[in-house]
C-alpha cells in the first residue's frame, strides 16, 4: 500500500552545488529502488535557522514529496543519517492509501544552492504588521482577572 | 474590527464580559491552513519568547489549537521556528 510522505532535509551551509544535486539525486534513487514513486524534490534555499544546529547559523532546505510504503521513510532517514552533509531531517506522513495514478510525478531539477536571507528577523515577529493581532486581546486578559475578583 | 463590546450585565450579575468576542480564525477563514511549512503565517500565534500563545488570548478552538500546536512543534523541529529565544 502506498502512502504519501513529505521530508524536508536541512544541509550544512557549505556544501555547494554539486553535493546538493547528488543528494538530491540520491533521495530519489532510494525512493525508486524500495518501491515508491518520487514526486517531486523542491529546493528552498539557504536559509537562517532559528537556533544553531551544530554550530551552523544557516542551513539548505530541500523538501522532498514522494509515495511509498510504511518502510520507505525508514530506509530513506536510515541512508541521511548517514550523510556528513545532513544537518536534520524530518518527515511527516501526509495520506494513507494513495493511488499512485492519482499523483503526478515531477523530474528532478538539477539545483543550485540560493542564498536566501530572511527577510524579517525571527526572533522579533513584527506584532504591528497583523492587522487583526492580538494587541487588542491584552485588554481581554485583563479582564479575564478582573471577572474573577468580582 | 470583528465583533463589538458585549453589554454588561447588572450588578447582582457574577459573570461580567470585557472586550470583544474572540473568534477562531480558522473557524472564521476557512480556507485558512495550517502548515508547518508556512512559519510566517504560524509567527501570529507564538510569542517573541517562542511560546504558543494560549487560546484564552488567541482564540482559537480547541480543535484548531490543538492542529497549530503540532504544527509549531514541527516547525520548531527543523528551526524554522525558534523553541526559545535568546536575550530579551
Amino acid at each position: 500500500m502506498m502512502h504519501e510522505y513529505e521530508t524536508v532535509v536541512l544541509l550544512k551551509p557549505d556544501v555547494g552545488d554539486e553535493p546538493l544535486n547528488k543528494m538530491a539525486q540520491r533521495i530519489k534513487s532510494i525512493v525508486d529502488t524500495q518501491g515508491g514513486k518520487f514526486l517531486q524534490l523542491s529546493n528552498w534555499g539557504k536559509k537562517k535557522l532559528a537556533y544553531e544546529i551544530e554550530k551552523n547559523q544557516k542551513a539548505i532546505y530541500l523538501h522532498a514529496l514522494y509515495l511509498g510504503a510504511p518502510l520507505l521513510p525508514k530506509e530513506l532517514e536510515r541512508n541521511l543519517g548517514i550523510s556528513d552533509d545532513v544537518l536534520r531531517y524530518q518527515t511527516v506522513a501526509l495520506n494513507r492509501r494513495v493511488d499512485p495514478a492519482s499523483r503526478e510525478a515531477k523530474e528532478l531539477e538539477t539545483l543550485k544552492v540560493i542564498d536566501e536571507t530572511r527577510e524579517e528577523d525571527i526572533f522579533s515577529p513584527r506584532r504591528e504588521e497583523s492587522d487583526e493581532g492580538f494587541g487588542g486581546a491584552g485588554d481581554d486578559f485583563d479582564g479575564g482577572f478582573d471577572e474573577e475578583n468580582v | 474590527m470583528r465583533g463589538e463590546r458585549e453589554e454588561k450585565k447588572g450588578k447582582g450579575d457574577k459573570k461580567k464580559s470585557f472586550g470583544r468576542k474572540k473568534v477562531c480564525r480558522f473557524c472564521a477563514d476557512k480556507t485558512a491552513t495550517i502548515e508547518y511549512k508556512d512559519y510566517n503565517n504560524l509567527k501570529y500565534f507564538i510569542t517573541e519568547r517562542g511560546k504558543i500563545i494560549p487560546r484564552r488570548i488567541s482564540g482559537n478552538c480547541a480543535g484548531h489549537q490543538r492542529v497549530l500546536a503540532l504544527a509549531v512543534a514541527r516547525a520548531r523541529s527543523i528551526a524554522l521556528l525558534p523553541f526559545t529565544s535568546p536575550g530579551l
